[in-house]
């Protein structure tokens, strides 16, 4: 077991070090930035000071070195715009972006898996059907028309919930309603196919048969089954949310590192975009890696061919 | 209902023709898109104390269907239509779920066919069949994991305190059967219902849980419904034995009289296409024809169609049972006869 | 006579028959009777390709067409006049218009990207499971790098940094999702190529693009074409969102998304500039969504 996660450990750092690269170099595939940066006309020895300052006087290769250089020992590069680290820009904006992520994760996986498994136990029924084509809609819906939406009804008609910004409790409501609805309907989808899969196996016949009362069929029989397939589902929604707060957080003007990101890439501040991506990329990746640690303490079949391997 | 011997008033424990279960006209219907199908047809079972009752037929015969739902355990596009199932001087099919959860699983226990699947894949062994004493009996934690450990060890299962722990896919195909047997015997019920217990083993594991099962039969002194499909379980551990065919019960009879002189055509049929290791056979001589399936179930006689001594009474009407003693009946106009 | 009876059996039944008509026993054959969400779907596709292929023939005005007397005018169900029946926008442009244009181009974009996201997917996966070893390990970590960066944030900084046009946002958009096709060809093959029929083949000496292109691929392209439909509705709402973050199609051009971020700016004044495009679009993705998932259960069950 210990040496599968290492494996894995290892596998996910490869994987984090491919997309430092080719971000890197992908970002630079542009040319040099400062022309984007100043206006035309200004003098090349003014520009070269910036280069030597930026660092990005050298060879593609050898800023390419001092970069990963830099991140092992914590320094992520300063901003092209306000000359303040990096790190400091997105670690400012990051409290919202967990808030309104932490928020929206929690409440649409608890909602997700309960609709699942409800339109699943009550298979063909109104409230299955009911369930299943909202779902549907709910990810056929593009997140920011059902911002705009949202903010028409609540905000501009019945006044209700500020429009935008994050100062108190009710700037969340919406934002989070918009990024939940479309991950609890997929989520519930896959509960319930998962579950309808499970409550068709020969071994929930056998709890029926041992005399356990319905409750306890579902909550200890049930469940655990189902979770194994629907927690994994869930792990891959995680990169879902994050690219739709970046959304969401534009539209409400929710001021989070979402939001900063899609400034920073208007103005082409490669500190702030790499450092972004990085952390994004970091966030997916270690979710996933506990969801395959997850995965195997939750199905007994998996550890044991884990620790064989 | 019975002509059964009068029950004698002063002992009613020692009354043998009191009958542990009793199925009455029991009808089962199954939904489905392309239409209903009836497939269990007005089935009575009678299941006496102590005694083992080997239920025959073919699959698709309603013989597993008519077990379900007596205990209430129909998928959902399964119905009862009509029928009494009396246990313990109640009909199961009449008292509400919580009282059945209560006697399932209690009194009334049941064996399926497939073990490796019909074990939950992540619960351990022990705590399986701790739920089961959990869910009737009142023990406390260490008690309960100590009986749990002791019926391991009574199933036959080496090195019950490790397999304890183990997980369903850690075990073999006859161990997860013995498990089984173990979670069901568990609150020492007195009613075992195994369906076709080891169709899926192999053939020398076969033997093993059938004879663990009439071990188990006399020392808790149970009563058990063995489905089956295989005649030669049947004569290895039934006392009783009823026969179905296409949704119905056929013929009914003590093992030895079954074996010896089969009344119903289509048993006849059966216990002719059985290998033989007392006499000689050529070839074996199976039942011309395959069973109807529930679309083509018909009124009268459902046999009659592969049946050689079929006549005209045979259609239309739904052949009535003869009474030929209190044990031994027949649904057949023309019985084979053994005159000469 | 004996015949009769029979005779005016068969043509009453054949009257009932003549009465389902042909629409109606061609829907059953193609298991589409009562499935009544499904024919309202595709009867939407048909008209949004119809109006993607034909629409500019339909077009009022030309779509950048501006008239700043006439800015913000309602459509003709909000009291507005026939001149613009959709209204218009900021510009005076004519919102029918516009929105002739940019479902033209959001459908181009979105059946393009589809296209070539399955293409390069399938392709790779086949190559992978062709090769097997090493080369299976670098398409395996690709997949791995894809699957760890949202999509929509790679999409973002591509087209800011490496520039905008028509072709990049096209091939941008074309990659999402190019993984799932790689991941489902890779396994596909894999397993048919254990196929006894290929071994057959293949001791038969035929080459290997031959059975690639005979056997193998008559065979797992169903599932692919149903995984495309799946996708299609997570391309068209990527170039929408790109579009109306004002990284997707520029000015002059317009899409569904980009006249929704114009009109965003208008929600109270101009309501209609933003909710039409909106509409189109969620239509356009539930219908697609609901006929995939026709597809997918009618074709392929196994695909999940």
């Amino acid at each position: 077991m210990t040496r599968y996660i290492l494996i894995k450990i290892l596998r996910s750092l490869f994987t984090l070090w491919i997309v430092v690269t080719a971000v890197f170099f992908v970002l630079r595939a542009s040319g040099d930035p400062l022309y984007s940066i100043f206006s035309l006309g200004t003098p090349e020895a003014t520009l070269d000071v910036f280069r030597v300052k930026w660092g990005i006087d050298k060879s593609m290769w050898q800023q390419y070195l001092i970069y990963v250089g830099d991140i092992f020992r914590g320094d992520f590069g300063t901003s092209f715009f306000d000359g303040r680290e990096a790190w400091d820009i997105v670690m400012e904006r990051l409290p919202k972006t967990l808030l309104l992520g932490g928020t929206t994760f929690s409440v649409s996986v608890v909602a997700g898996v309960m609709l699942g498994a409800i339109a699943a136990l009550k298979r063909g029924t109104f409230w299955d059907r009911g369930i299943m084509t909202a779902a549907v809609a709910s990810f056929s819906m593009p997140s920011y028309f059902l911002a705009l939406l949202l903010i028409l009804l609540f905000s501009l008609q019945l006044r209700w919930l500020p429009t935008a910004g994050a100062s108190t409790w009710q700037h969340l409501i919406l934002p989070a309603t918009t990024l939940g609805l479309t991950l609890a309907g997929s989520i519930a989808r896959f509960t319930r196919s998962a579950m309808l899969e499970v409550l068709r196996q020969p071994y929930m016949r056998t709890a029926r048969a041992k005399g356990a009362p319905y409750w306890r069929q579902i909550a200890w029989h049930a469940l655990p089954n189902a979770a194994i397939p629907t927690i994994t589902v869930i792990g891959f929604q995680l990169g879902w949310l994050i690219g739709g707060s970046v959304v969401i957080e534009t539209v409400f003007a929710w001021p989070g590192a979402g939001r900063l990101f899609i400034v920073a890439v208007g103005v082409r501040d490669f500190a702030v975009v790499q450092l972004f991506i990085l952390m994004v990329a970091s966030t997916v990746i270690l979710a996933n890696l506990l969801v395959d640690i997850l995965y195997g303490v939750l199905d007994p079949r998996i550890s044991v061919t884990g620790s064989k391997s | 209902m019975s002509k059964a011997a009068p029950i004698s008033n002063g002992a009613p424990e020692l009354a043998v023709e009191q009958y542990l279960l009793e199925v009455r006209g029991l009808s089962v219907v199954f939904d489905t898109p392309d239409g209903s199908y009836q497939v269990v047809d007005n089935v009575d079972l009678k299941v006496r104390a102590g005694r083992t009752l080997g239920l025959v037929g073919e699959s698709g015969s309603g013989k597993s269907v008519t077990c379900l739902a007596a205990l209430g355990l129909l998928a959902e596009s399964g119905r009862v239509t009509s029928g009494e199932v009396w246990f313990n001087g109640q009909d199961l099919l009449k008292i509400d779920g919580a009282k059945l959860s209560k006697l399932r699983g209690c009194e009334i226990a049941m064996v399926f066919q497939d073990p490796m699947v019909s074990l939950n894949p992540v619960r351990t062994i022990g705590w399986q069949i701790s739920e089961s004493l959990c869910l009737h009996q009142n023990l406390s934690g260490g008690a309960e994991r100590r009986r749990a450990i002791e019926l391991l060890d009574l199933v036959g299962i080496p090195e019950p305190q490790i397999r304890f722990n183990e997980y369903p896919h850690q075990f073999s195909g006859g161990m997860s059967q013995r498990a089984m047997i173990a979670m069901a015997i568990a609150c020492q019920p007195k009613l075992l219902i195994a369906d076709e217990p080891t169709t899926a083993l192999d053939v020398t594991i076969q033997a093993q849980i059938l004879e663990l099962l009439s071990d188990l039969k006399k020392e808790l002194n149970m009563a058990l419904i063995l489905i089956t499909h295989d005649l030669g379980v049947i004569a290895e551990v039934a006392d009783d034995v009823a026969v179905m065919y296409a949704g119905r019960v056929v013929e009914e009879a003590p093992v030895v009289e079954l074996f010896d002189a089969p009344l119903h055509h289509y048993t006849l049929g059966l216990l002719n296409s059985l290998p033989r290791v007392d006499r000689r056979v050529e070839h074996l001589n199976a039942i011309e024809g395959t069973a109807p399936p529930p679309h083509e179930f018909v009124e009268g006689c459902r046999f009659a169609e592969r049946c050689e001594q079929s006549h005209d009474a045979c259609y239309g009407v739904r052949p009535k049972f003869l009474q030929l003693a209190s044990t031994r009946r027949v649904a057949c106009t023309q019985p084979v006869s053994y005159d000469e | 006579m004996a015949t009769e009876p029979s005779d005016i059996e068969s043509l009453r039944l054949a009257k009932v028959r003549a009465a389902r008509g042909p629409i109606a026993r061609r829907l059953t054959a193609w298991g589409l009777a009562g499935e009544w969400l499904v024919l309202i779907a595709m009867t939407y596709i048909g008209i949004i390709l119809f109006l993607a292929l034909f629409g500019f023939l339909l077009q009022p005005y030309p779509h950048t067409q501006t008239d700043l007397w006439n800015q913000l005018q309602p459509p003709v169900f909000m009291g507005g006049s026939w001149d613009n029946i959709l209204g218009t926008d900021d510009l005076g442009r004519d919102v029918l218009s516009r929105l002739l244009f940019g479902l033209r181009l959001s459908v181009l974009i979105g059946v393009i990207g589809t296209a070539i996201g399955a293409v390069l997917g399938s392709f790779l996966g086949i190559i992978a499971a062709h090769f097997r070893g090493w080369v299976e390990e670098i398409l395996m970590m690709l997949v791995d790098v894809q699957v760890s960066l949202p999509f929509i944030i790679f999409a973002l900084a591509v087209l800011a940094f490496v520039g905008n046009n028509l072709t990049i946002l096209i091939i941008v958009v074309g990659i999402d999702g190019w993984e799932r096709y790689a991941r489902l060809a890779r396994s596909m093959v894999l397993s048919a190529n254990q196929q006894d029929y290929v071994l057959a083949v293949r001791s038969l000496g035929l080459g290997n693009f031959q059975i690639y292109r005979r056997h193998v691929l008559p065979n797992i392209l169903g599932t692919l074409v149903v995984q495309a439909t799946i996708n299609l509705p997570g391309v068209i709402l990527l170039e929408s969102t790109l579009s109306f973050l004002g990284l997707g199609v520029q000015a002059p051009l317009t899409s569904l998304g980009q006249i929704l971020g114009v009109g965003r700016d208008y929600l109270i004044l101009a309501p209609w500039i933003a909710v039409l495009p909106g509409m189109v679009i969620f239509f356009l993705a539930l219908s697609i969504s609901i006929v995939g998932d026709w597809l997918r259960d009618r074709l392929d069950p196994t695909l999940k």
